[in-house]
């Protein structure tokens, strides 16, 4: 096993090494590699396409231009690595160009409502998932809206504390609340619809 | 509140891949490196040609053609209904008597200038009087045949040829041209009266154009030098005559218009007198058109485009036409409402992926303009003081079409609005109205357009 573990490693950082001669194949190995995974993770914070692609197109520039300062350390650590300035890149557009609600939030919205007029109510327990396919999670994920879907990734899925996402979103600790609170009601939402529709 | 389904998404997200990457994504990560360089060495380029045609342009738009704006002359001074005291200063122009052209020189001793004695004036005014009875060098009568010599370029080889009319008073005329030194002249004036009417009936209003006028003239000359002041008015058509004929006994030392105006509330008239036996100048700059605007575009294809869009161009002229000390200056501001229609072709880069910030392209097109403003302020200096102030008006507001082709530069400020520098160069059609611009005077002219450009 840590044979093949080794071999695939030697395989990628000798891709690393051509890569970082200037071969083009290796970057567009590189690229191929691993660009669909990064664009996963890009259109999960940015709903629009042209976005989308103009990100990773900046975050891909940014690797290959720092590649020579990444350290390989084992097998994923590369993956690691690039996810995190897709990520980052996506979430420096969206402080920049979202002109929603993740700055600014009013005191009120702080509140988080036991008595949420979102229908999802996510406390309970008949929410199930494993039937949806996750091209359909990534779906319903996009479709919320902006600030209640970074929220929602970071704590979710990226599994950062509500001290680190207001840190990273530039807001407060009690607007990740209330926002992920929000985002999970109307997910829940989604995915009830989505049971209900399929009969 | 069970997590288990936030736990399954999470598993799941965390790993998941997207069925296909997006369409161009690696042409323009492979792209973009080189883009970005000569981007901007093409940018600096469009930058710089634009600046030198910014700079340059005005050299070649200034211009003291004097004979090219016929209509920018005392003659349409005397035109503007404002500063027209009489439709007499039209005859001179017509009549071109200056049947001894030469002669004007010698008598001109403008002894008295100020003194605008003669009271035959009311008729005298429209009395070509080439002779410019010198020691009357303001007769309100001479001021309007000024005109004439800066109207011929060539005041001597003329006598013969600016006479599209009649010249009955030609002999009457000669007469007078002898260096008569006063009265005489005024004398034979009167018996003109009916004449220069009727050479003034054809005159401005009629089909015959003051470019005409300008026949002999060498247009781009620089500087229109005009020695042969000759003086002498020319009675105007109808209007004018009765009206002089009263005034002749109730105003005997002023020079009087056929409203009775005098010189003093003329400042044309006085301009013409004043400028008896000067060199006289007129000097027309146009300053190089500026155009801003927006614009939308419509993508054909990969490369193509179609364009329109609203502009807004400014165009400010000035004009001075006199002697030193005696002048008229005007200052010109026109602008225009312009409609652009192009058809666009991008010559780099050749693929748009999303987030180029840089475009080089080619355009050309038709572009119909429409006069909405026109303003314009004349100033008459006699002997160094403001004789009068007045703005000027315009008659007709017209339309200016052109057809054009340019080369532009775009930057990309947000993802469907760019801001564009594009020089070009561009033919103006001939408007058909007496306005003048630099389209006039350069038809074929640079352009150079700034402007916001929002895709669709």
């Amino acid at each position: 096993m840590s044979l093949l573990r080794n071999r695939i490693a030697d395989d990628e950082t000798s891709l690393i090494r051509r890569a970082l001669k200037g071969d083009g194949k290796a970057k567009y190995e590189i690229y191929q590699k691993y660009v669909r995974y990064l664009s996963a993770i890009c259109s999960r914070y940015i709903s629009d396409d042209e976005d989308v692609r103009d990100i990773l197109q900046d975050a891909f520039l940014k690797i290959f231009s720092s590649l020579q300062d990444f350290r390989y350390q084992g097998q994923g650590s590369l993956k690691a690595w690039m996810g995190k300035i897709v990520l980052n890149e996506s979430l420096k557009f969206l402080r920049k160009n979202s002109k929603m609600t993740l700055v600014g939030l009013s005191d009120k919205e702080d509140i988080l409502p036991d008595e949420d007029s979102l229908s999802g109510n996510p406390a309970a327990d008949d929410i199930r998932t494993d039937d949806i396919p996750s091209s359909e999670i990534h779906r319903m994920i996009r479709e919320l809206p902006d600030g209640y879907r970074a929220v929602f990734n970071l704590y979710v899925i990226e599994g950062l504390s509500h001290r680190e996402i207001a840190s990273r979103l530039g807001i407060r600790e009690a607007s990740s609340a209330s926002q992920l609170h929000r985002a999970k009601a109307l997910l829940a939402t989604k995915i009830r619809e989505w049971h209900k529709n399929q009969g | 509140m069970s997590d288990n389904w936030l736990t399954d998404i999470r598993e799941r997200m965390a790993a998941y891949e997207v069925p296909r990457e997006p369409e161009g994504l690696w042409e323009g990560i492979n792209k973009t490196p080189r883009k970005s360089v000569a981007g901007w060495g093409v940018a600096a380029l469009a930058v710089a040609a634009s600046l030198a045609a910014i700079l340059l342009i005005p050299r070649f738009n200034k211009s003291s053609d004097t004979i090219q704006s016929p209509s920018e002359t005392l003659a349409d001074l005397r035109l503007n209904p404002d500063l027209r005291p009489t439709p007499d200063p039209h005859l001179p122009a017509e009549s071109l008597r200056p049947v001894e052209p030469v002669q004007p020189t010698e008598q001109h001793q403008p002894a008295e200038p100020l003194r605008p004695s003669e009271s035959v004036q009311p008729t005298e005014q429209h009395q070509p009087t080439d002779q410019h009875q010198p020691t009357e060098p303001l007769r309100p009568s001479e001021p309007a045949q000024p005109v004439e010599p800066l109207q011929k370029a060539e005041p001597e080889p003329q006598p013969a040829e600016p006479e599209p009319e009649p010249q009955p008073n030609a002999s009457p005329e000669k007469q007078s041209a002898q260096p008569q030194q006063s009265e005489p002249s005024r004398q034979s004036e009167p018996s003109r009266q009916s004449e220069p009417s009727r050479n003034a009936a054809e005159s401005p209003w009629g089909p015959r154009k003051d470019s005409d006028l300008y026949a002999d003239s060498t247009p781009g000359r620089n500087r229109e030098s005009r020695r042969r002041v000759s003086l002498g008015v020319y009675a105007s058509g109808t209007t004018g005559s009765d009206n002089n004929q009263m005034l002749v006994s109730s105003h005997p030392a002023t020079a009087v218009g056929s409203d009775n105006t005098t010189w003093e509330d003329s400042p044309v008239l006085g301009l013409l007198a004043f400028n008896q036996g000067r060199s006289m100048t007129r000097e027309t700059h146009h300053h190089q058109p500026i155009r801003a605007g927006i614009s939308l575009s419509l993508p054909l294809g990969e490369r193509f485009s179609l364009e329109s869009g609203l502009g807004f161009s400014l165009l400010v002229s000035d004009f001075r036409e006199g002697s030193d000390e005696h002048y008229a200056s005007s200052s010109q501001t026109l602008t225009y409402l312009s409609l652009p229609l192009n058809a666009r072709y991008r010559i780099y880069p050749a693929v748009v992926t999303g987030k180029s910030g840089f475009e080089l392209y080619a355009s050309g097109g038709v572009l119909a303009q429409k006069c909405i403003t026109a303003k314009g302020r004349r100033q008459v200096v006699l002997a160094g003081t403001n004789a009068s102030t007045a703005e000027d008006q315009f008659s007709s507001l017209p339309y200016q079409f052109s057809v054009g082709t340019a080369i532009g530069a775009q930057y990309s400020l947000w993802k469907n609005v760019g801001l564009y520098f594009e020089p070009g160069i561009a033919y103006y059609f001939d408007d058909g109205s007496t306005l003048q611009t630099i389209y006039k005077q350069k038809p074929l002219n640079f352009t150079f357009n700034i402007g916001v450009r929002f895709s669709l």
